[in-house]
């Protein structure tokens, strides 16, 4: 650097002589002169570059007089108070040097430029004494947050109020609470624990007998209803959901190049079981990453048949496929990988080193290598995962169905692999080449949809393997690909490697990427799971961006009890539902919902956990829940997407990034195409119409009050209870029988809504069985798609015109229903 | 300052004694009676109410404002400026070269579209606004936009809450909060798309209440019933329903006293309250089919007529904000035909849109603008007969017009080659602080109290852009 040695001893010396220089002696006129002329110019043009709050370029930072004075990463100060000519500061706003003319868009009028030069000549003035934070400061800062440093397991402290405690979490929390002078809540009841144990860990309400059962039973009934609800093949169904939200789960592609795939990813399906499956195995979390990353390595071992696991590489391959941008897609693997396991960022790398974070744009090519040398098979040879059984007429009906189409596919792919010179050279004319690319194109996708749909296609999985000879890309400046940097080896981010940075030698490094992060010294991994586990038993987080635990973080208010959860995580073989379990048995997890205006004022927003959250339910879970109270919900698991409009449980229903069905888009379902650690709530009008008027809640409302166990029930004591009872799993206050009674006695009378009722129930029965019976003369695959319609009109049963009006007992319970002990767990 | 709207006499009548009076009186004033005690706490209907406002109740904004409405068309995937609006004659010279200061792999990329002055103020627009060139007089081109982050998500919602990361609201749930709707029975701020997953963040209410959510309704189908899902009831009467509504608002005012009253729960009602007025409201609004055949073909039967159609009638019926997608515009390749392709999409219908509004007198207290959210490369990103442009976050173009603007005028420019904004840069904070000031706010002044803080629009930002006022 020019001149630097010279200034920098005499910015040392002229620091050394105004550091001591408080603002308490700056005179009236000086301190006005910084307000008025120095502080808002610094503030509008040059704090969005320099400034420790937002971005630090060159090293320098311009918002505290420290940083003024130190200067950036030249060495030279930029401002060396009583000479204007020897402050950098004043040589770049004056546009003299055309190598440092700053701000960089625009000079500076004169007049603001003779008020800076004004300034230097009196000494500088500057009474901000806020920290002194330089931008070398700054950097480091960075480094040192807390979530980059080793998880550490605090001691379990001693509190007051011992009867509290049931085990180490609620020590932790009480101890936090009883320095703000804050009580915890007391346990809640019976009913309430149920429901929410229930919706937390299966998102199912409990079935009358369930509710019957766990209300009277004795003993450690709580421990139990844990153990059951554990067990449950229902609680695979909810936990793979909310991962499924996190690694942006979609049946489609999003754009794509129509020439090379079609628009639906077939076997997507097949990592959602994978998901469902693992969550009911309570495989080890460590596992779990290394399976999503690299189960195709024959490093990782496996207790079970390799085919099983594949799928778990769709956490990597069901992303958007950018109209087939290979840059775009690796970034998004990037994208899902880091922020799904480590809460970080590291895409926002890609074309920069991160803004907030120590990742550099090397840590980012270092990944993108990884996945560069990462490969799928080509359309139509995805790996099969299951043996097939060759004889079956099924499977025959399928492969004469499949020949078809990929005699027209084949019959294409030579010219459509040419390029458009080659194809001039052989004198295919456009027209020509048009016709082929439809056929080509349609045949394609016939094929998709031929194996997302026919029952005899084998079960196959989206999965990545490595290139035969991996190698190291460069880095791309401003991400730009035509214009390249140094290389960067495929390895693991430098803040959380330690000093000597070992490369991965060996195939892509998936694998050793994988160990990287499922590796128990990682300060993120176990941070990041805890606090997504704990996010779906409380409703809030210790931290409160799930996906992003870097600069940019809120840090938890209690960072005790995450690090002591993620050691326990980690103690216990990275089992999931023990920390479930240890959760959902302390204390803390079972206190009431309900506020307490004491707590409430120095605790407003509930941070330190004195009370439960009312949470806020799910579109599936709503759903779930609405079938189940009609009785109908086909509790089959796994297989090929459905439509909303069947039975199954929502987290079956075919889901599409290119449009979201618009009753999930409307009810906050996770966006397909980004991580979602966290949904939006919102509450629109057109949630209520679903409630008010859609067929799939009101036709539950129907079957419900159409139960023997309901018609026969005599007196309306005995109907309201019934009914309260199968929609909020609770018994009615006495307030609400009121209520409801005098609902029911105002109600006009429903004689010819009754008779038009069991008419229209008594068509639907002939209807069944006549279905019944053609079903039994059709061939296997016409049974398919008759029973896929007679699904569909099971739920509307018929045409809209028809339906029969409802009666006053239905009204009631369809209130119930809209009511929003509905939507919300206590 | 707004917190008196909501506080008339009658908004807290003590819980205590219904309370007393639900477990006194088994009979007497039945169900409805009940109900109309309970609404004193919770947010039944206007009328129902006697005069207790309603949030959505128009309110005065801080000065007198000629715009009563707000009208976005949404061009997101960030167009192109050099080749619709911010012409540049000097990349045009430089094509082929690289551009000073950029890659220097890459090539300046002249637009291969024809810019000609228009109108009477002579301002420069692209070939491909075909039907828009006859607005130009009415249209404010702001040439010297700019923005944080070129990644499209993030950058959309920041071009409507002026947030890059924390979630706000956005401009139209603002507004709301402001100015109320002048129309009780449809929700105050309507976003259309037809198709596609727009983040709910581009007209989120975020920490203001619930009601001030944008609805975002699907036009890809025709008909209302398509496009507002569940929109008729086909079991029951709509006496029936509202004496259901009622009973549903008794239950979850008891729930709420069970829980302290949790403020989430509070939205629930105004949601209901809204579907239910919608069912007979909205049919008749959002049934496009209804305007007469000569408005049909001026608009033009596609997509996006018919969701510029439907804009018209909404606002016409007093709703405040209209949101429009109209995106697309992601061009890395193909800047030769796909920008006037999407051009084309939104020209007739958004040219229409306006000779609509002028002929029924509703231009003039209307704010229209068309903008995506940044901007993108002079230079080409692919070579050959398929060049495109990358994302750009230091320049882009958009305009407004109507209600309060000043039309005919190009604000702001780029370099020559239109790399980066240079001369009076507009911030979107800037852009959210004039256009709340053609809705009679001062941005500094429209504050919402949150977690202990004042918030607004424009954050702690946001000049003010005079010239574009009338």
């Amino acid at each position: 650097m020019k001149k630097s040695i010279r200034s920098l001893l005499v910015a040392g010396f002229f620091v050394g002589a105004i550091a001591g220089v408080q603002a308490a002696d700056l005179s009236k006129e000086q301190l006005q002169f910084f307000e008025t002329k120095i502080r808002p110019v610094l503030a509008n043009n040059c704090y969005k570059c320099h400034s420790a709050a937002e971005k630090v370029k060159g090293g320098l930072t311009l918002d505290s007089k420290q940083g003024v004075l130190a200067g950036g990463s030249s060495g030279d100060p930029s401002v060396v108070p009583g000479d204007p000519q020897k402050s950098l500061l004043y040589q770049a706003v004056t546009y003299k040097d055309p190598d440092m003319q700053m701000p960089p868009n625009a000079k500076l009028p004169d007049a603001v430029i003779a008020d800076i030069e004004k300034w230097i000549r009196m000494g500088a003035p500057d009474p901000r004494t806020g920290k002194a934070v330089t931008g070398k400061d700054v950097l480091q800062q960075r480094r040192d947050h807390w979530a980059f440093q080793k998880v550490r397991k605090p001691r379990v402290p001693n509190v007051g109020n011992r009867k509290a405690v049931a085990n180490p979490i609620d020590s932790l929390v009480i101890a936090a609470l009883e320095k703000q002078g804050i009580t915890p809540s007391p346990v809640a009841d019976r009913q309430t624990l149920i429901r929410r144990a229930f919706f937390d860990l299966i998102g199912l309400p409990p079935s009358p007998s369930q509710y019957d059962y766990y209300r009277n039973a004795k003993g450690d009934w709580y421990g139990d209803m844990l153990n059951e609800l554990l067990a449950s093949r229902h609680y695979g169904e909810r936990w793979a959901r909310h991962w499924m939200d996190v690694v942006r789960y979609s049946d489609t592609r999003g754009p794509i190049n129509r020439n090379k795939e079609p628009a639906t990813y077939p076997y997507a399906w097949t990592y959602r079981d994978y998901l469902i499956e693992s969550f009911n195995k309570d495989k080890p979390y460590d596992q779990f990453i290394m399976e999503q990353l690299a189960a195709d390595d024959e490093r990782l071992k496996l207790r079970e048949n390799r085919n099983n696991v594949l799928p778990a590489l769709g956490f990597l391959t069901l992303g958007q496929r950018f109209a087939g941008n290979l840059h775009d897609i690796i970034d998004d693997r990037i994208d899902v990988t880091s922020k799904a396991f480590l809460g970080l960022t590291v895409s926002c790398s890609r074309c920069h080193d991160h803004k907030f974070d120590p990742i550099p744009t090397q840590d980012y090519y270092s990944w993108y290598n990884i996945f560069a040398n990462t490969q799928e098979p080509e359309f139509g040879a995805e790996r099969i995962v299951e043996d097939i059984q060759n004889s079956s007429a099924v499977y025959q009906d399928y492969m004469s169905k499949l020949q078809g189409f990929q005699k027209i596919y084949d019959a294409n792919e030579a010219i459509m692999k040419m390029s458009g010179r080659e194809r001039t050279k052989k004198g295919i004319s456009r027209d020509r080449f048009r016709t082929v690319q439809n056929d080509f194109r349609r045949a394609m996708n016939n094929i998709a949809d031929l194996n997302a749909s026919h029952p005899g296609a084998p079960k196959r999985a989206h999965i990545v393997y490595d290139v035969k000879k991996p190698r190291d890309y460069k880095v791309f400046n401003l991400g730009d690909p035509k214009s390249q940097g140094e290389i960067a080896p495929r390895r693991f981010l430098e803040i959380l490697s330690p000093a000597k940075r070992g490369e991965y030698k060996e195939g892509s490094g998936r694998y050793e990427l994988a160990q990287d992060i499922a590796s128990p010294g990682n300060p993120l991994t176990a941070r990041v799971l805890v606090n997504r586990v704990w996010q779906h038993h409380f409703g809030e987080t210790f931290v409160a961006s799930p996906d992003d635990f870097g600069n940019q973080s809120i840090a938890p208010v209690n960072p005790e009890l995450l690090d002591w959860l993620a050691s326990y995580l980690v103690e216990n073989d990275w089992s999931i539902k023990k920390l479930h379990k240890l959760i959902m048995s302390s204390n803390t997890y079972r206190q009431i919902s309900v506020s307490d205006p004491r707590n409430a004022a120095k605790d407003p927003y509930n941070k330190l956990f004195w009370r439960q959250n009312v949470k806020r339910l799910e579109f599936e879970v709503i759903r779930d829940t609405i079938l189940q109270i009609g009785g109908v919900l086909d509790d089959d698991m796994y297989g090929r997407p459905v439509n909303l409009s069947s039975f199954r449980r929502s987290i079956y229903a075919f889901v599409d990034r290119n449009g979201l069905e618009e009753t999930m888009f409307h009810f906050d379902f996770a966006n397909p195409d980004l991580p979602t650690g966290r949904r939006s709530q919102t509450t629109v009008p057109l949630q209520a119409l679903f409630m008010m008027n859609s067929p799939l809640v009101i036709e539950q409302v129907k079957r419900l009050t159409q139960e023997r166990a309901f018609s026969k029930l005599a007196t309306s004591s005995e109907r309201i209870e019934f009914l309260t009872e199968r929609i909020y799993q609770r018994g009615p206050t006495s307030e609400e029988r009121r209520v409801a009674e005098l609902f029911i006695d105002e109600s006009p009378d429903d004689t010819e809504a009754a008779l038009a009722q069991s008419k229209e129930l008594a068509a639907k029965i002939t209807e069944a069985r006549q279905r019944q019976k053609s079903f039994m003369k059709a061939n296997a695959d016409r049974q398919a798609k008759q029973m896929a319609t007679a699904q569909r009109e099971k739920l509307t049963g018929g045409a809209i015109k028809d339906r029969a009006p409802l009666l006053k007992w239905q009204k009631l319970a369809h209130s119930m229903m809209m009511a929003n002990e509905m939507f919300y767990v206590h | 300052m707004w917190k008196d709207n909501y506080c008339s006499d009658t908004d807290y009548r003590v819980y205590d004694s219904r309370r007393e009076f639900l477990s006194k009186s088994s009979t007497g004033f039945g169900l409805l009676g009940l109900a109309g005690l309970l609404g004193a706490d919770g947010l039944l209907s206007t009328e129902a109410q006697g005069g207790v406002m309603s949030p959505l109740s128009p309110k005065k904004p801080h000065f007198p404002a000629k715009a009563q409405h707000v009208v976005q068309v949404f061009a997101s995937g960030a167009p192109s400026h050099v080749d619709t609006w911010d012409y540049k004659p000097e990349l045009k010279k430089r094509h082929g070269k690289p551009i000073p200061g950029g890659s220097e792999n890459r090539q300046a990329l002249g637009s291969p579209y024809k810019f000609t002055k228009r109108g009477q103020s002579g301002v420069y627009v692209s070939e491909v606004w075909e039907k828009l060139k006859d607005h130009i007089d009415d249209m404010a081109v702001i040439n010297s936009m700019f923005t944080e982050i070129p990644s499209h998500q993030v950058a959309e919602v920041m071009m409507n809450t002026g947030s890059l990361r924390l979630p706000k609201p956005s401009w139209g749930s603002w507004m709301l909060y402001g100015l109320g709707s002048l129309n009780q029975n449809l929700p105050g701020f309507v976003s259309l798309r037809a198709g596609g997953n727009p983040n709910s963040g581009n007209w989120q209410s975020a920490f203001l209440p619930g009601v001030y959510q944008g609805t975002s309704i699907n036009t890809r189908e025709a008909g209302v019933e398509k496009m507002i899902r569940n929109i008729r009831n086909p079991y029951i009467d709509l006496d029936e329903q509202r004496r259901q509504l009622d009973l549903v608002h008794m239950l979850n005012d008891l729930h709420s006293y069970r829980l302290k009253k949790d403020e989430k729960l509070e939205a629930q009602i105004a949601s209901y309250e809204m579907a239910f007025k919608m069912q007979t409201e909205a049919t008749e609004a959002f049934d496009v089919e209804k305007e007469p055949s000569n408005i049909k073909k001026m608009y033009g039967e596609t997509a996006q007529g018919r969701q510029m159609m439907l804009a018209r009638r909404l606002i016409e019926r007093g709703v405040r904000c209209v949101q429009v997608f109209a995106g697309g515009w992601d061009h890395h390749t193909g800047i030769a035909t796909n920008v006037r392709a999407r051009a084309k999409d939104i020209d007739q219908p958004l040219a229409a849109f306006m000779t609509d509004l002028k002929q029924r007198g509703l231009f003039d207290n209307t704010v229209v603008m068309w903008s995506g959210e940044f901007g993108r490369t002079p230079d080409s990103q692919n070579l050959g007969d398929n060049e495109g442009r990358d994302h750009n976050s230091q320049a882009f173009s958009m305009w407004m017009a109507g209600g309060g603007v000043k039309g005919g005028q190009n604000y702001g420019s780029t370099d020559e080659f239109g790399k980066a904004a240079v001369e009076n840069k507009v911030h979107i904070h800037d852009l959210h602080a004039t256009l709340l000031h053609l809705m009679g706010f001062n941005h500094k002044a429209l504050t919402y109290r949150y977690n202990g803080r004042d918030f607004r629009l424009t954050d702690n930002f946001g000049n003010l852009l005079k010239p574009l006022l009338a």
